[in-house]
This record gives structure tokens, C-alpha cells and sequence, in this order.
């Protein structure tokens, strides 16, 4: 079967997720492709369905000391510190240059405060050209000790509703792995008006050099990402399917087009590419030319039927 | 920059731990001195991310590395064979300044440590031949970790060797025949580059600043992507030496090499 194209393009593969129209559901992940013109010398960026940025904050943030990762079995830890220019500064370097790529374009935002979400969505909401916000709540609350926003279901809603009432576009709400019951918190981050869900965020680990005795890395925990990491994700996005109506947006060791098939069938509509696009920096243009190839082996008619097509009935006997 | 595919030429021991690969690309890249690449063996499982070396030499499709296997990444490179393929995101990084020895005739004094020297012999290969005032000073350990000295030597550029332990050349550290060489040249006439130990490159740092000669060095760093993506391969700068506000800069897009008075040792 000879694959259908327009303008280069495979139509079977277009999902809509948040309202948002993507020509494919191959996304780069936030902190994994930097502004996304990083990519430029390497592929077409309208290639690729969307790009989510680095983490944004209102103001420019310096990150943290080095060493900030580690390679750790079939992944690694990092503890960037989320080092970025800033909303303005990304509106006014990076956004216009973005433009001229036919890519949507999600910018990742973080927060120490609710006002630190607010105010950073008060500035990109004047930045044209960016189709949605995802929420990066991983982050710790510094109004309620140093906790993490995205473990308490409380304060995640908190947040979600304090963006949502501002935001001019679709708001994204990006899970931590770090909890027990994702049902709960997917439904209250639903409730509280999020357009979609994205999972999941890194695992918070701790590597040690047992010569030095010293961690690894200076911030001494980090965030494991990569391959490792896949299974406790399409774990998470199974439940989080479950619980909730809005759309999902799988990532965690996505490296191809069969990885990111696990996620759709598990019940995410898109994906996103991070740590592969490291060691393999056309991983993400090569997952979208391996699901074109997918949909042709498996004679399925397109992408949009595999979300949430997870079979759990007993198996036959003998498997 | 391009993600290419290599075709293993030869890949062999140079001394114990050492190793010299050449590799036949897919295309041909034009290749700047003191510029990298990100390197692993196709189809390797793990470790997953590929490894930085310099460019020790590239002629057509053709590039050159001389590595030292620390630990399992560059332990699974040494064991390919001719033949055998390889991923190489290249060239990578920027390059180092040169008009003060090409347009204003000033002596380059090219410092090496170890296996920094690799990110060292294009520029030397290319002044030399460019008819420039060169000299270099290569320090190891010991006789085994003079990766490349003897094509230092055949440059027929003068070549000072020193090691720790006095198994070949002079005894001691490196800079203290630089320090001489700095002395003897006068205030202003040297332009200093250097690879190597983040301590030696430290201590050559200060030697230059002394004898107002110029210092560029070349820097390692843990590096995840090798191109911009991950931020991971910062080093602190001294503020005043980039745009505020960022006081860390990523050494695999604005270096790998930086003017010495930049970098906080
Ligand atoms: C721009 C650039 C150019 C480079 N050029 C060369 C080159 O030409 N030749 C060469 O041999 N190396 C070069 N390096 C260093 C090389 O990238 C590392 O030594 C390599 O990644 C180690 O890989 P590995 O798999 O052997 O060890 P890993 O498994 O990565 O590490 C093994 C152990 O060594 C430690 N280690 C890792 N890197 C370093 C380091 N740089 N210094 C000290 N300890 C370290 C680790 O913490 C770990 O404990 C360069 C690095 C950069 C950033
Ligand atoms: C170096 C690095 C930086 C990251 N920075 C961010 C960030 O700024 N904001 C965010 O929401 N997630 C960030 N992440 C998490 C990724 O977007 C992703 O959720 C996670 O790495 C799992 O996907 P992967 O296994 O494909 O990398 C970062 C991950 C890595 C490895
Ligand atoms: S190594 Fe990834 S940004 Fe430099």
C-alpha cells in the first residue's frame, strides 16, 4: 500500500489535542530541542507536529552549578535548573523566527508561585504564534514550604484555575510521576478546567560516585529521563486515560515510532520526544516516518483510532 | 552541523587506554580547528548518549579522533572494527581566534595536556602552515599519555615534552617550561592556547595573564547533546564576559573554546 500524501505530509496522521490542530502527533518534549531553532541545521521543522519549548519563567533564570547530569542505565538524571531567557525575551528572539515554520508551537511555563504562572502567561499571551501553554508543575511551592505543586492535587487545580483564567489559549497540564494516585489528580487538574494532560515529567533519582562518596550531580537529586523511564510512564498514562475525558499527551523514553504506538494505544492522542532526541537528534522526523510505515503494515486507517484502543481482555490461552 | 553515518577505516591502540579511530563519512564536512563531534557506534544499546571528542584531523569525508576509554561509552567505540559503522553528529562548536598570530605576527604558543591535545593539532597543523611563529608544549602524565606527540613533532615546529614523572622529556609539570618561554618572549608577544586538565588549564591561564599574553583555552564538559538542546554542558563565566544575565555558558555552542579571562577558575 503506497502511503497518501499532501504537500509531503501523511493526513492520516493529523490529531487534533486541546483544540489544537497537529499534522502529526510528534512533538519534541520541554528541555529536550531548547527554542526549537536548535533544530533548524538538522530538519525541516514543519516537519515535526509541534515543538514544546524549555521551560519559561517571567524573568530569566541562571540554573543551576554543573555537573548537571548523569548518564544512568537506559537513561540519565539531570538537574538543569531550569536556565531560560525568559517570556519576553523568548517572544521577542525566538518566537518570530518559529513563525515561519508550519509547526505549532507549545511554550512550556513554570512557576515557584501562582503568580509566577500568571505572570508569565500574562506576558506570552502577547506573543503571536504560540498555539497552547503547557504547565510545568514539578515544581516546589514556596508559599507552602518548598512542596511540590504537582504532588498535591490541591494546589495543582489551584494553579490549572489561576492559568486558566487568564490564558488566551489552550492550558496543558504537565503531570509529575512523582505520586500514588493519578486518577485523583488527573480529575482534579480536569476539573479545574485544564484542555488537556501531558505525562510524565522526570523521576526524581540520586546517582553516587562510590569513590568520592559525593552524588553525581550538584544539586544532588535530579530527574531521570529516557528510555528507563517508558514503562512507568505508559503505566501513567493508562490510568490517567481511565480517569479522564480531556486528551492526553504521552512522554517518558520515547525513542521511535513503536515506542510512541505504545503510548497511543495506552490512550494518548500525541507524544513527545526528549531524551532520545539527545543521542538521536532526527528521532523525532524518524518517528513520524515510522508511524506513516506502522499504519501501512498494520492496514489501520489512521493514528486516531489507536488512542485508548488498549485491549484487556484475557489473553488466549497458551500467550 | 549534520548527523552522518561513518564507515570505520582503522580504530587502533595508540598506548594502554589510547586509541586512534578514522572514520569515512557519508558526506564531506568542512572542519574549523578546535571544533568536535558527538560520537557512538550504530545500534548501540547503552550507554545511550554518545561521547565528545575533538577533531584531531579531517580531510574530505574523512575525520580523525584520538581517545582515552574512561569508562563504558568510549570502552564500546575501542572495540569496533574496521568497517563497522558509527554515528557522528559533526562539526560541532566554535573555532580558535587567530588574527593576533595570522594579521598582527604574533608567537603561538600552543599548550597540551594529555589527551587535550587533539583539540589542538589542526591548529597547530593549520598556523604551521600558515608560516606562523609556533612552538608546543605537551605535558603527560607519563611517556604513555602523549597521545599524538609525534605528529606534533613531524609539524617540524619546536616541541617541548614534559611528564609527571620524567619518563620522557623534562620532569614536572608543563607550564613551568611555558612559564620560561613567556618570560623570555616578553609582555604582549604571545597568543596562548591550551587543552588539557581543568587545573593545568587554570594554571596556564594565570601564566598568560602575567606575561600579557592572550589565552584561549579549549573546555570539556559532561555533555548530554553536543548541540544547544540540553543545557546540561555549562561552565560559569566571569560576569562582564557575555550578554547578562547568564552567568553559565554552554560550551558546546559558544566553545568549546573561550578567551581564558572569561572563564571563573
Ligand atoms: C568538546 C570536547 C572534546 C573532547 N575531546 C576529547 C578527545 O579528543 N579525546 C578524548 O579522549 N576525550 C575527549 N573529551 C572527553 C570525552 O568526551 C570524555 O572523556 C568521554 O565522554 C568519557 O566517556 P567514557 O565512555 O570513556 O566514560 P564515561 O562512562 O562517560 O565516564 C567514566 C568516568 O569518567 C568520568 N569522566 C567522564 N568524562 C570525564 C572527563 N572529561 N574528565 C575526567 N573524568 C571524566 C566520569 O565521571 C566517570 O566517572 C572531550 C570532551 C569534550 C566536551
Ligand atoms: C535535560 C532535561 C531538561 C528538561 N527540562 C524540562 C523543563 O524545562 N520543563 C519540563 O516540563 N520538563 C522538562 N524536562 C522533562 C521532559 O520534558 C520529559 O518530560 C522527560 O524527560 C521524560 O521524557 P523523555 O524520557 O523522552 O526525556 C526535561 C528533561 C531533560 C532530560
Ligand atoms: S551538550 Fe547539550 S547543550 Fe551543550
Amino acid at each position: 500500500m503506497v502511503t497518501p500524501r499532501e504537500n509531503g505530509r501523511d493526513p492520516r496522521l493529523a490529531v487534533e489535542v486541546a483544540g489544537i490542530r497537529f499534522h502529526n502527533p510528534v512533538l519534541t518534549a520541554s528541555g529536550c530541542c531548547g527554542y526549537g531553532l536548535e533544530f533548524e541545521p538538522l530538519f525541516d521543522l514543519s516537519r515535526i507536529g509541534g515543538i514544546c519549548t524549555k521551560g519559561l519563567s517571567a524573568k530569566p533564570m541562571q540554573g543551576n552549578p554543573p555537573a548537571r547530569i548523569q548518564e544512568t542505565p537506559a537513561g540519565m538524571l539531570n538537574a538543569i535548573g531550569l536556565q531560560n531567557i525568559g517570556a519576553r525575551a523568548f517572544i521577542e528572539q525566538k518566537l518570530p523566527r518559529l513563525r515561519e515554520y508550519d509547526v505549532r508551537v507549545l511554550t512550556n511555563v513554570f512557576g515557584y508561585t501562582i503568580d509566577d504562572y500568571v505572570e508569565a502567561i500574562h506576558i506570552l499571551n502577547d506573543g503571536d504564534g504560540i498555539d497552547g501553554y503547557e504547565l510545568n508543575i514539578s515544581c516546589p511551592n514556596v508559599k507552602e514550604g518548598g512542596l511540590i505543586i504537582g504532588n498535591d492535587p490541591r494546589a495543582a487545580a489551584e494553579v490549572t484555575e489561576a492559568v486558566k483564567r487568564v490564558a488566551k489559549r489552550p492550558v496543558i497540564v504537565k503531570l509529575s510521576p512523582n505520586i500514588s494516585d493519578v486518577a485523583g489528580m488527573a480529575r482534579a487538574i480536569e476539573s479545574a478546567g485544564a484542555d488537556a494532560l501531558s505525562l510524565i515529567n522526570t523521576l526524581v533519582g540520586v546517582s553516587i560516585d562510590i569513590r568520592t562518596r559525593r552524588p553525581r550531580i550538584a544539586n544532588v537529586t535530579g530527574g531521570l529521563s529516557g528510555p528507563a523511564i517508558r514503562p512507568v510512564a505508559v503505566r501513567m498514562v493508562m490510568q490517567a486515560a481511565a480517569a479522564v475525558q480531556i486528551p492526553l499527551i504521552g512522554i517518558g523514553g520515547i525513542a521511535t515510532a513503536e515506542d510512541a504506538v505504545e503510548f497511543l494505544i495506552a490512550g494518548a492522542a500525541a507524544v513527545q520526544i526528549g531524551t532520545a532526541s539527545f543521542y538521536d537528534p532526527l528521532a523525532t522526523v524518524k518517528a513520524v516516518e515510522g508511524l506513516s510505515a506502522y499504519l501501512d503494515e498494520t492496514g489501520t486507517e489512521s493514528i486516531r483510532t489507536l488512542t485508548g484502543s488498549l485491549d484487556l481482555s484475557p489473553p488466549p490461552r497458551g500467550h | 552541523m549534520k548527523d552522518l553515518a561513518g564507515t570505520v577505516e582503522f580504530n587502533r591502540q595508540l598506548a594502554p587506554r589510547y586509541y586512534h579511530i578514522r572514520l569515512r563519512l557519508s558526506e564531506q564536512v568542512d572542519v574549523l580547528p578546535g571544533q568536535f563531534a558527538m560520537l557512538r557506534p550504530a545500534a548501540l544499546a547503552e550507554p545511550i548518549l554518545r561521547r565528545a571528542l575533538a577533531i584531531h584531523r579531517a580531510e574530505d569525508a574523512s575525520v580523525e579522533f584520538i581517545y582515552l576509554v574512561l569508562g563504558q561509552g568510549l570502552e564500546a567505540l575501542s572495540r569496533i572494527r574496521e568497517g563497522e559503522r558509527v554515528d557522528v553528529l559533526c562539526p560541532l562548536g566554535n573555532t580558535y581566534p587567530t588574527e593576533s598570530v595570522i594579521d598582527e605576527g604574533r608567537r603561538a604558543v600552543i599548550v597540551a595536556g594529555g589527551v587535550g591535545s587533539p583539540a589542538l593539532f589542526m591548529l597547530a597543523s593549520e598556523l604551521v602552515g600558515r608560516g606562523a611563529d609556533v612552538r608546543v608544549y605537551f605535558g603527560g602524565r607519563t611517556k604513555h599519555d602523549l597521545p599524538a606527540l609525534d605528529e606534533f613533532e613531524a609539524l617540524g615546529c619546536p616541541v617541548t615534552v614534559t611528564t609527571d614523572d620524567g619518563s620522557a622529556g623534562e620532569r614536572g609539570f608543563v607550564t613551568v617550561p611555558l612559564e620560561r618561554d613567556l618570560a623570555l618572549a616578553g609582555r604582549e608577544a604571545s597568543v596562548v592556547y591550551a587543552c588539557g586538565p581543568w587545573p593545568m588549564m587554570a594554571r596556564v591561564s594565570e601564566i598568560a595573564a602575567g606575561h600579557a599574553a592572550k589565552c584561549y583555552v579549549s573546555l570539556e564538559a559532561r555533555m548530554a547533546c553536543g548541540f544547544g538542546i540540553c543545557v546540561a554542558c555549562v561552565v560559569e563565566v566571569c560576569e562582564g564576559s557575555f550578554a547578562p544575565p547568564f552567568k553559565y555558558q554552554k560550551v558546546c555552542t559558544e566553545g568549546p573554546v573561550f578567551p581564558a579571562e572569561a572563564i571563573v577558575w
